[in-house]
């Protein structure tokens, strides 16, 4: 029986720290600009498929691959935000909404063009793996989960320590004062936004390895990002960190006492409930429109 | 006209009014003018349903929202039409009624914890709200045929002081769908040309000062969200006896997002807007259906282009037209009178 | 005759105290200065009453009813209504239908006789046109009915809040700092509308930092700072009160800085 539990806590933890990934790069966006980034998962597709790319043309270095990917993604995120979003400042959020529902309408679409629809998957990078409390856990989910921890850590350091970072958490804060503090907010939503996107890549770099890749992958991760950030709260990062291994949590155990219904299920109604005590999520701030 | 959606009576609106008696007896005569051809009646009461979702959605945004709950409200419609009918022998016409009913209760419950939320909370709410109905439709085979869904939902037959009407003739179909539509339509621009679109267009502005002059925002809301999800509900009802066959996809998420695709393309202003943007965009998208993937394509590119060079959508042009005529008009004037001086 | 009764009023944001301890009663008819320094709490206070926030101690009796619990728009209805320091309009609706707004909840309304146009319906709002159209005369705006609010000038637009809070109907209006950005000859203005307001019959609780305002139309004056109350009293009693000086400047003569600062103001 504790095989069991340990192989749901194994996965819900690693399950959990890539959700982190996209979770907090949704709460950045959204913190620091207050859009609707609808497309957000576009970017973990199109991550993933950068990834896979790379190995089909150069092989290995699986870690550079995945650097490769988050730049390529960061830089095209800057694109996207100085091209389509930065117009919409200022706007109501309908329109970012609508702006990147297009997106994915143009993104999804155009990856099932050009990618089609064939499975991909990426070649594990380590074999094999150990048993801990009678789970089996592959290394190459050891090593990713502590890849993706190290992450969240150096982003918490970045948003601390350096001045790039301490703005962004100052923009994300109160704008205005912000702006009237010296800080150039334009330049800090668009690295905000390459940067969230990034880590989105990054997280489809990831999942893509231990899973499948396939075009249409960037709905749900889109699903699971909002989910996890609605409920910790538009902006907290604590927030998303916490809603990422709750939502782990409840699709790892679910899925394997259950079925993936019902953790999809269980999960909005978590979301819903969360709502309903705490209407700006669990650390969220209430804003006026 | 302000940005407040309604339409006073005046001489450019008389021109309105005409325009909306035209298309009225177009739509009526259409089956006529297209000699009854199937496909045809097909893509109109595809423009119905599509209006019909759009302009119901329309009414929530009057009051700033988007809720993308809309497509689970529409299964709720279909499923309880399509089971009373299956599983009951029931008659068309007092399921419908049902399935309404049973929308309006559920969105009237649901909206009541859902409107502590706000704008983007609101939306993921809602979203929640959509997501977990069409999965409970899901979830259980027995009862709603899980995945598999609903056969065989034939369309109704009527017979009612001596007329009898066959339903599953397209071009009878045909009418109940745009009749049905148009009758959304109509009341969905009462409601905002009345006193309470005024309150919803109040509460969009600025609720906070909505609240401060007595305005009961809860109860608007609520009133707003359940008379929408109804007819959301109705709509759903009649897809399902059209296509006689409904499953969980049918209610999927891009039913709202195509909802708001259509009010945004359309126009948010007024209630033309949804029903230019429903009937442009369904027939773009009937027109385009061999360009596959393409067709998504375009449609994004179309979302992204208008919100970002023409936010007041389809409805706009008619004044942007003027705009520019007047703006050439004037520089004529101008240029004559430099070769006069 | 005391028309709200505050009573030990409490309200705390996290561990911030924002209103300490609040011991407050407005009488019938009075025009009540409430002043402060910036973050006294005046407008918390404003909020806790109108019922945008619930009191975290403490009760609020307004004729005779506790409202303690009251949300705004049920403050509304019982007669308390207030202005926003910062312009709340519906932006978007012209002058006119920002006051008919207002009107609403003194009008007779069914959501039915509104969908079908019942000629009740109609009449209803014949006759919250004219109550509209009465209040735009009495505060000057009437031949800015047809502009959208968005393009007023500023200081109509101030007025244009008030003009909306009075079609409520208010027996207490509570204004927040309606001289904001208005020059001496917009604030004698204000003045002068304020207190013809007043002799409607109305009861005033007004917020201002302009202290010529408040010293010219207040029967007395309760003193805020770090969210409790300093000091009460009449005009000429605030005036020389060593308290309410050091809030404001530490020690000096406030009265004439004020002048000084809003003479330096005008000319710069």
């Amino acid at each position: 029986m504790t095989g069991l539990f340990a192989q749901i806590a194994v996965t819900g933890i690693t399950i959990g720290f890539l959700y982190a990934l996209i979770a907090i790069g949704l709460t950045l966006i959204f913190g620091i600009m207050r859009i609707i980034q609808y497309a957000h998962g576009e970017f973990y597709m199109l991550g993933a498929y950068c990834l896979f790319y790379w190995f089909k043309f150069l092989g290995w270095p699986y870690w550079l691959g995945v650097l490769a990917s988050a730049v390529i993604i960061f830089s095209f995120g800057v694109v996207v935000q100085l091209l389509l979003f930065r117009p919409l400042h200022g706007k109501s959020m309908l329109y970012s909404l609508a702006v990147s529902m297009g997106l994915i309408f143009i993104i999804s679409s155009g990856g099932l063009l050009t990618f089609g629809t064939v499975v991909r998957g990426i070649p594990k990078f380590i074999a094999g793996g150990t048993r801990i409390f009678g789970a089996f856990l592959a290394y190459e989910r050891i090593i990713i989960s502590v890849v993706s921890a190290l992450l969240v850590l150096g982003l918490w350091i970045f948003l601390q320590k350096t001045k790039t970072g301490m703005a962004m958490r100052a923009v994300s804060q109160d704008p205005d004062t912000a702006s009237l503090q010296g800080i150039n907010t334009r330049r800090i939503h668009w690295i905000g936004f390459g940067l969230g996107s990034a880590l989105s890549a990054v997280a489809g770099c990831l999942m893509g390895t231990l899973m499948s890749i396939i075009p249409t992958m960037g709905f749900m991760a889109t699903m699971k990002a909002f989910m996890i950030v609605i409920m910790g709260g538009l902006g907290s990062i604590l927030g998303a960190l916490i809603g990422a291994f709750l939502i782990g949590f409840i699709d790892s155990f679910l899925t394997t006492l259950a079925t993936a219904e019902i953790a999809y299920i269980m999960g909005f109604a978590a979301v819903f409930i969360i709502l309903v005590f705490k209407p700006a999520g669990l650390f969220g701030q209430e804003w006026e429109d | 006209m302000a940005r407040n959606g309604k339409i006073k009576m005046n001489e450019k609106n008389r021109i309105g009014v005409v325009i909306w008696g035209i298309v009225v007896a177009l739509v009526l005569l259409m089956p006529f003018i297209m000699q009854q051809n199937k496909y045809m009646m097909h893509i109109g009461i595809q423009m119905s349903f599509n209006v019909a979702l759009a302009t119901s959605m329309w009414l929530i945004w009057t009051l700033g929202f988007v809720s993308f709950a809309h497509a689970g409200f529409m299964g709720i419609g279909a499923y309880t039409t399509a089971l009373l009918f299956l599983r009951l022998g029931w008659p068309v016409w007092i399921n419908f009624w049902i399935g309404a009913l049973l929308a309006g209760i559920v969105a009237s419950l649901i909206s009541l914890p859902l409107m502590r939320t706000r704008a983007v909370y609101f939306f993921m709410a809602s979203w929640a709200v959509g997501e977990v109905i069409k999965r409970i439709f899901a979830m259980f085979r027995r009862f709603f045929g899980g995945w598999d869904g609903l056969l065989e939902i034939l369309p109704p037959k009527l017979s009612f002081l001596g007329l009898h009407i066959d339903f599953s003739s397209r071009v009878a179909y045909y009418y109940l769908a745009v009749v049905f539509a148009m009758m959304v339509v109509f009341l969905v621009y009462r409601i905002n040309q009345s006193r309470t679109g005024t309150i919803f267009w109040s509460i969009h502005e600025a609720e906070i000062l909505a609240q401060h002059v007595g305005i009961n925002v809860l109860r608007y809301k609520v009133l707003a969200f359940t008379v929408a999800c109804t007819f959301a509900a109705m709509t759903g009802a009649l897809y399902a006896h059209y296509h006689t066959f409904i499953n969980p996809k049918s209610f999927d998420i891009w039913v709202s997002e195509f909802a708001l695709v259509h009010i945004i393309v359309g126009g948010l202003a007024t209630v033309a807007g949804p029903v230019l943007g429903a009937t442009v965009l369904t027939a773009v998208d009937e027109a385009l259906r061999p360009a596959g993937y393409y067709r998504v394509i375009l449609f994004g590119v179309v979302l992204i282009l208008t919100v970002l060079f023409m936010p007041g959508g389809l409805e706009s042009i008619p004044r942007r037209i003027r705009a520019l005529a007047e703006r050439l008009r004037k520089n004529e004037e101008g240029g004559s009178k430099d070769a006069t001086t | 005759m005391p028309l709200l009764e505050i009573d030990d009023v409490s309200m705390y944001f996290g561990g911030l105290q924002a209103v300490g301890n609040l011991d407050l009663t407005i009488d019938q008819g009075e025009i009540r200065g409430l002043i402060g320094p910036n973050g006294a709490g005046k407008t918390t206070l404003f909020n806790v009453i109108s019922g945008i926030y619930i009191p975290t101690k403490g009760r609020m009796v307004f004729k005779g009813k506790d409202i303690t619990l009251f949300r705004p728009h049920a403050t509304a209805r019982m007669g308390i209504i207030r202005t926003f320091q910062a312009i709340t309009l519906f932006k978007n609706f012209s002058v006119l239908k920002n006051v008919m707004v207002g009107c609403h909840l003194h009008s007779k309304y069914s959501f039915w006789g509104a969908l079908f146009n019942s000629s009740t319906t109609v009449k209803n709002e014949r006759e919250n046109e004219r109550k509209a159209m009465h209040i735009l005369e009495f505060m000057g705006l009437a031949k800015y009915k047809d502009e959208l609010a968005v393009n007023l000038p500023h200081g109509h637009q101030r007025a244009l809040g008030i003009s909306i809070a009075l079609a409520g109907e208010p027996e207490l209006l509570m204004l927040d700092e309606p001289t904001t950005g208005m020059n001496t000859e917009e604030t004698a203005e204000m003045m002068g509308l304020i207190s013809k307001i007043h002799e409607k019959g109305r009861t005033i609780i007004l917020i201002e930092h302009d202290m010529k305002v408040v010293m010219g139309l207040c029967h007395k004056i309760t003193v805020l700072n770090f969210g409790k109350k300093i000091a009460e009293g009449t005009p000429s009693e605030i005036k020389e009160n060593r308290d309410v000086h050091e809030a404001y400047l530490g020690g000096e003569d406030y009265v004439a800085r004020r002048q000084e600062y809003k003479g330096a103001l005008r000319q710069g």
